[in-house]
């Protein structure tokens, strides 16, 4: 029986290419090794026996290595197989293991190519022709066809030359429905409205097609379709993967890649500013956002990691996502030894290795705690609003500041008054009466007023501190004080030293005294000193500023008087729910009774101590002074104010990470990695291209951007094979070469070699991606019917030799924008930071708190799939289970599966019921409501034509016991529809959105 | 049949009736045209069970994850040597050219404070933390010599999982299903299930099909919401709604096919028959409620919780099915000592309560339903722990550090020697000793019991065939019966 395999992405090990041309297997004279015998070996014995490191020291990657042997001696004997030890082995005979050992043993017929070989001589044969994808290609005259009339453009004379030696015919054109639908998905990644096709059934002319072409090429969304793919390569993700998976503001690269395409932006200047695109001249922001690509790659930042081990796994993935995306290259399989297959050497992994492992970085964070990383340089991209808001801010606060500082002499009269004032005043009085700890903590009570905590340290606590009256209260005053003896000098118990005051509360006599607010010499990011009121919000806590002083000033809504013989508690209170035991261990509390009290930064207040102080300290009393001063206190405000919103609006910069070299002297260099271990080093190695390949220009020093201009020069055989193949691929379903990521020995050889180079050869032009997908999808090979017969299902099941056109399941995100798009729901809107269209609850489970999934709003939840959030622990699980990946790594092609997990995603995915809802919507509003103008209706915008009469007659079937059934049941119509009719119309609409012809381009 | 018949029947209606559709006849089987795997051209599904390479010891896995890593001088690894020396610092010679992922400068040994008894026919060294173990010890498999090369957790539980530490290769799970596929067509056959508390680990990417088809990747099944994503019909549409949608979509897709005859479009019809059948079989599997109340005792089950007795019954009721390979996580054994919260004074206790039950639980009911001959169970982390007190920024809490050196896991069932004592670490349980066993060689080894040789179990990518064991792992002879 023969299985079928169209449209199902194939890695079978032997293609049908050399299926067909697979010489008969009887004995053959004239074998030669190169030709006959090396093939086999190389495919089931070079793992071992190849290479310097070649075991039992056989080599048999020659004719001459065989000859020589290894420690058993000569593996052949020219003229007897028999007696060859290479054909005992692979016989399995002589009491020894059968090779290749732990693997299937060779086929008969294999064995009988080898032993003719021998028996006839063991020739070597003609030298290596070097493999095919590593000489430049040239273009190829036209081959000459008979049905010339068939022949569009040259892809058609090279498909057609071919199918007629095989003796085939291409398939009919397609219908123009079917043909306008499919050349909209392939190149914008939309479906065509009922409107645009009937526009086009209407086009006579015989440039109709063209037109449409040309329209989508000039569509923006043609960006976005080009973009998914080449986000995969790019292995862009909004998430640093690893265990932290910390969240990456990276989608000014995305948007960048979208919009180089829509410019069309030649393909050797799209590698270069992305490779490289900070070492051009006078680099723009545009170009820098490019070098995007390579800061994609995953980031461990796992405490206790080694952060040059993280860094040396972040250059391994460059260079190998390098080698795959421009040169269909599996460098990386160099980096533990010389490849088996192809002619990459550890020394050429480690010299493309030394192009990469120059990058600038910093490093952060704190290596005693296990913390450091480092970090690759960031910059923030401004909108053009976010521009103008922020010259606005500027200039409005340059003009504030420059009044401020040059003071009038009254105002100068003030100052020092207010500073002989203030100098005598910053005593806190009065002092407590007493203070204690709720769980068992001793306070002690030191000379200067502060309290010490001793005893164990508990998980939580309150301290009570009391004042008697009589008193008038402004506000109460923590200072919170470091120690030496407590951890870091405190002022906390905990192993950092930090605390974190989770409340404060002021009672008179047991009354709450209401407090209007809270400030703080200092707060710790996310532990603002606001939220102690209430108790609710998170606490005051002062991390970095372990073993300083800070002082925390709570002032009351209104000033309170305290009677003689009343008592006034301070209540703090130390109950955060992770943090245990962050406690203070020396702190001091004071009333504050001056109107309108402000918190006083330490520097100030040790500015006012002095009486001779330096120009930082004169400048700080200075600004302290304006902001309480009453006749300049506006001023001051507008002043602070301005410059918040001014951070404010800088840390909404959306960020672009970049890719910066250090500053070099002499040529880069790295060591190689033995066996690719990071703590192994070997020798040393110079930037450079791989040996076999052609060499950098001279006279230069090689670097990134000479290695860009090197991928994308005229004399390298691979940049433009590969790129046309991925095109090509994204059209067709499969590559000229299908394995698109290999043009190794080990991948497949191409269908059409001459159709390939000659493309490739035409790109290299003017690297004019829009014109070679034009010439793609208006050659007469796109525009066959994808229908095949019988006979051309059996004699080609994968269509490889190109008799019909295209037919298989979307991506992805393509399912999902096409299930938008035909129920009216997208947002076409283009570009912007990621967005959070539903998905179900529980899917992002991550290991540090806080962090939720929360849907996006409006429209922004029926964005094109390519802008959904990608967590890379957490992917968007639809898109998963339709064959998306997480993007840890480069993928060139997804495989396409076909499971029951991807049908329940369509059927049952609350997306999927809401695009149900806008396209019953569709159908009933678009039409005169009549029921079978409906389902023709929601029929045309799910597949772009009418239904058959079956088809309409199955529909009408299916919606009529729909409505049967929720007519019978009220309250399940209700949670589908606005009514039991509309409800039926839902779960049709949901139906349509299902068949196979709507997830599929064909 | 050619292709021709092949097709002529496939689009006849009748076959559809004949069988209804409890599928699993042999004459809709055929409809399983492979998808995406192309290197088995012989299998028309993928989760087809295959037959072994050689008669295999065991048909499915347990790995009992124990995620954050346990640490073995304090549970299966009793050190007198180290309680001697409790307090004392480290000797330069072990500490020479380590590299530890918080300890710095010059650490302290810390004996642990928890007895041990010898216990069992076997006289296996058990911890008083495990209670439970002790019962089924005679049954289970203790190895002594684990070592790995990873020191921080992601890399360490994705390279236990995948046989490298960076993200992108197929788990273990996934490795088996492709190989063997699963028994039970109408649940996925390779099962993710998680408990205990969040904890830095390497998360989704444990349990990734990599490279291979998505089809072989590990599903989670979760404990709140729907238990396999997107299961539940949307509210409102009860199976008979589901039913005549889907019998619609199969006339629908049925025409589609004759019309474009593409196989593709035959195995689209057939998945949606499967996602039907596991719209019943998923719920059936979850409502462990209807379990005999002598089992909950046993395990400690409460139906609706989120726990790992929870799931180590799931577990069972997952190979008794036919699934291939369960994989159960518990997070939190990150024992460093910065707090309570993570120290081996309370903490490591309470881990021990809620697991050690459940896991002999599993072992006991795995054998007294005759399952146990046929299933692995594996109990492990991802590294040990460091015989020194960790003391991070002077922490007083006794916690220890992550090491990769020298760890301790126990297997059992499936063709593994019961009560054996494999390996041995030196006297502070520092580096192994004795009979190092590697992933690689965990890996090779679970492989054999499964009827798998790890060499031959390849898959072409990028370039080379990938196995699971790299280019390294031996089978471990004496581990097995």
């Amino acid at each position: 029986m023969t299985f079928v395999r169209a449209g199902a992405l194939a890695l079978s090990a032997l293609p049908l290419t050399v299926a067909l041309s697979l010489p008969g297997q009887t004995a053959q004279p004239g074998r030669t090794f190169e030709k006959d015998v090396l093939p086999i070996l190389r495919a089931h014995c070079f793992d071992c026996h190849s290479g310097s490191d070649a075991r039992a020291k056989l080599n048999l990657e020659s004719a001459a290595g065989l000859l020589k042997g290894g420690r058993s001696g000569p593996a052949i004997v020219p003229g007897r197989s028999a007696e060859s030890l290479l054909v005992q082995r692979i016989k399995g005979q002589g009491g020894k293991e059968q090779m290749p050992l732990g693997f299937a043993p060779l086929s008969a017929a294999q064995v009988t190519v080898i032993c003719d070989w021998i028996d006839q001589g063991a020739k070597e044969g003609t030298a290596t022709p070097t493999h095919w994808s590593y000489v430049p290609p040239v273009k190829a005259p036209l081959p000459v066809v008979q049905n010339r009339r068939w022949v569009r453009n040259p892809i058609d004379a090279f498909v057609l030359a071919r199918l007629e030696k095989e003796g085939l015919r291409p398939s009919p054109e397609a219908s123009k429905e079917t043909l306008i639908r499919r050349v909209y998905l392939d190149l914008i990644g939309l479906p065509p409205s009922p409107t645009e096709i009937d526009a086009f059934l209407r086009d006579q002319s015989p440039s109709a097609y063209e037109k449409v072409v040309d329209s989508l090429l000039a569509n923006p969304h043609f960006g976005e379709r080009m973009a998914r793919p080449w986000l995969d390569l790019a292995r862009y993700a909004d998430s640093d993967g690893y265990e932290k998976d910390a969240n990456r503001v990276a989608w000014e690269y995305r948007d960048w890649v979208i919009d180089a395409f829509n410019r069309n932006m030649p393909y050797d200047e799209f590698t270069v500013e992305q490779l490289a695109g900070d070492m051009l001249p006078h680099p723009t922001t545009g170009q820098l956002i490019a070098t995007g690509f390579h800061r994609n790659t995953m980031f461990n930042q796992e405490g206790g990691v080694d952060p040059a081990e993280a860094m040396y796994t972040v250059i391994l993935d460059r260079v190998a996502t390098t080698a795959t995306v421009w040169m269909g290259s599996t460098l990386g399989c160099a980096r533990c030894h010389d490849h088996k297959y192809d002619p990459f050497t550890q020394k050429d992994f480690y010299s493309v290795y030394a192009v990469f492992a120059n990058n600038a970085y910093t490093a952060v964070g704190d290596n005693n705690v296990g913390q450091l990383v480092w970090i690759e340089p960031t910059i923030r991209v401004p909108t053009a609003d976010q521009l103008a808001e922020q010259d606005r801010l500027q200039a409005e606060s340059a003009r504030l500041a420059a009044k401020l500082e040059t003071p009038t002499n009254d105002l100068k009269t003030a100052f020092d008054a207010w500073v002989e004032a203030s100098r005598s005043n910053t005593e806190i009085a009065p002092t407590p009466q007493s203070a204690s700890s709720a769980n068992g903590q001793t306070l002690t009570r030191l000379k200067d007023g502060s309290y010490w905590a001793t005893g164990s340290v508990p998980d939580n606590d309150t301290y009570a501190v009391s004042f008697r009256g009589p008193l008038l209260v402004t506000g109460v005053r923590l200072e919170a004080l470091p120690g030496e003896g407590l951890v870091s000098n405190g002022p906390g118990r905990s192993t950092s030293g930090n605390f974190i005051l989770t409340g404060l509360q002021v009672s008179l006599d047991g009354e709450t005294v209401p407090l209007s607010r809270a400030e703080a010499s200092f707060s710790q990011q996310g532990y603002d000193s606001s939220s102690v009121i209430g108790g609710k919000g998170p606490g005051w806590a002062i991390y970095p500023e372990e073993g300083k002083a800070n002082e925390l000033l709570a002032v009351t809504e209104k000033p309170v008087r305290v009677g003689a013989g009343q008592t006034l508690s301070v209540a703090l209170k130390f109950d955060d729910p992770n943090w245990k035991g962050h406690v203070l261990g020396h702190f001091r509390v004071g009333i504050e009774t001056h109107e309108n009290p402000r918190v006083m930064p330490s520097a100030v207040r040790e500015a006012l101590g002095k009486s001779d102080r330096s120009p930082e300290e004169q400048r700080a009393l200075w600004s302290y002074f304006v902001r309480v001063n009453p006749s300049t206190r506006a001023d001051a405000l507008s002043l602070e104010a301005d410059r918040q919103a001014l951070e404010k609006l800088k840390s909404q910069f959306p960020a672009a990470l970049i890719l910066r070299d250090k500053p070099t002297d002499g040529p880069l260099k790295a060591n190689i990695h033995v066996r690719g271990e990071f703590l192994n080093k070997g020798d040393e190695v110079q930037a450079a291209a791989p040996a076999f390949l052609p060499p950098m220009p001279k006279g230069i020093p090689v670097n990134r951007l000479t290695f860009a201009r090197w991928l994308v020069s005229r004399g390298n055989p691979l940049t433009a094979r590969v790129e046309v193949n991925r095109l090509w691929e994204m059209v067709f379903g499969r590559g000229i070469v299908e394995t698109c990521e290999d043009f190794g020995t080990q991948g497949t050889p191409p269908s059409h070699p001459e159709l390939l180079d000659w493309l490739a050869v035409q790109f290299m032009d003017k690297w004019d991606v829009k014109a070679m997908l034009r010439l793609i999808v208006t050659s007469s090979t796109y525009r066959q019917s994808s229908s095949a017969t019988p006979a051309l299902a059996e004699k080609d099941p994968q269509n490889v030799l190109l008799a019909r056109g295209p037919r298989f399941r979307m991506e992805a995100e393509m399912v999902r924008d096409n299930a938008l798009a035909v129920s009216g729901l997208l947002d076409p809107q283009i570009g912007g930071p990621s967005v959070f269209p539903e998905q179900p609850s529980g899917v992002w489970d991550t290991p540090y708190n806080g962090e939720q999934w929360t849907t996006s709003s409006g429209g922004q939840a029926h964005r094109r799939g390519l802008y959904t959030f990608l967590k890379r622990s957490a992917p968007y699980p639809s898109f998963l289970a339709l064959d998306a990946t997480a993007r840890d790594v480069c993928t060139v092609r997804r495989l396409r599966t076909n499971t029951p997990l991807q049908a329940l995603a369509l059927l049952n995915d609350s997306v999927m019921m809401e695009a149900a809802r806008g396209l019953a919507g569709r159908m009933k509003y678009e039409t005169d409501g009549s029921r079978d103008m409906m389902l023709r209706h929601g029929f045309r915008l799910c597949t772009g034509r009418l239904p058959s009469a079956p088809e309409l007659t199955r529909l009408i079937a299916l919606h009529d016991k729909l409505v049967g059934r929720y007519r019978q049941d009220q309250q399940s119509a209700k949670k589908v529809g606005s009514d039991p009719d509309d409800a039926a119309l839902v779960m049709v609409a949901n139906t349509l959105l299902n068949l196979d012809e709507t997830i599929t381009k064909e | 049949m050619n292709h021709q018949d092949f097709l002529r029947e496939l689009t006849r209606r009748t076959l559809f009736k004949q069988v209804g559709y409890g599928i699993g006849g042999l004459a809709l089987s055929n409809l399983f045209l492979e998808a995406g795997l192309a290197q088995d051209q012989q299998r028309k599904n993928p989760m087809d069970p295959r037959k072994p390479m050689f008669p295999a010891k065991a048909k499915s896995v347990i790995y009992l994850f124990m995620a954050g890593a346990p640490s073995q001088v304090d549970l299966l690894d009793p050190k007198p040597t180290l309680q001697k020396y409790d307090g004392q610092e480290c000797p330069d010679e072990l500490l020479k050219g380590e590299r530890f992922a918080f300890i710095r400068g010059k650490p302290k040994l810390m004996g642990s404070p928890y007895k041990f008894e010898k216990v069992g026919q076997s006289g296996q060294m058990v911890s008083e933390l495990l209670p439970h173990l002790k019962e089924v010890v005679d049954d289970i498999t203790v190895v002594r010599s684990m070592r790995t090369d990873q020191f921080n957790h992601a890399p360490a539980q994705i390279f236990m999982n995948t046989g490298f530490q960076i993200p992108g290769r197929p788990s273990m799970g996934s490795w088996l299903t492709y190989g063997l596929g699963s028994e039970n067509r109408d649940l996925p056959g390779f099962v993710v299930l998680i408990s205990g508390e969040n904890n830095p680990d390497g998360g989704k990417f444990c349990w990734s099909s990599g490279f291979l088809p998505t089809v072989y990747q590990g599903v989670e099944l979760r404990s709140q919401g729907d238990p396999v994503l997107y299961v539940s019909n949307p509210d409102g549409v009860s199976a008979d709604v589901r039913r005549d949608t889907l019998d619609a979509l199969r006339d629908l897709n049925e025409i589609q096919l004759q019309d474009s005859l593409d196989p593709e479009v035959a195995t689209r019809i057939a998945q949606y028959e499967l996602a039907y059948r596991m719209q019943s079989s998923v719920p059936d599997l979850m409502d462990i409620a209807k379990e005999p109340a002598e089992i909950h005792e046993m395990y400690g089950t409460e139906p609706g919780k989120k726990s790992f007795a929870n799931n180590c019954l799931l577990a069972r009721r997952l190979v008794e099915r036919g699934v291939r390979f369960v994989q159960l996580y518990h997070r939190g054994w990150d024992n460093h000592g910065t707090s309570e919260h993570d120290d081996i004074v309370h903490r490591l206790p309470a881990l021990c309560r809620e697991t050690d039950k459940a896991a002999a639980a599993l072992i006991k009911d795995l054998k007294q339903r005759g399952l146990l001959d046929e299933t692995i169970v594996v109990w492990g982390g991802e590294f040990g722990r460091t015989p020194m007190n960790e003391a991070r920024g002077g922490s007083t809490y006794k916690g220890r550090d992550h090491h990769p050196r020298a760890f301790t896991m126990w297997m059992a069932g499936g063709g593994l020697k019961p009560g054996l004592s494999y390996g041995q670490t030196d006297e502070l349980g520092y580096t192994v000793e004795q009979d190092e066993l590697s992933v690689h060689d965990l890996h090779a080894t679970l492989l054999h019991l499964l009827g798998v040789d790890h060499t031959r179990l390849t898959y072409h990518y990028s370039g080379r065939d990938f196995r699971l064991t790299d280019v390294y792992g031996e089978v471990v002879q004496e581990l097995i019966k």
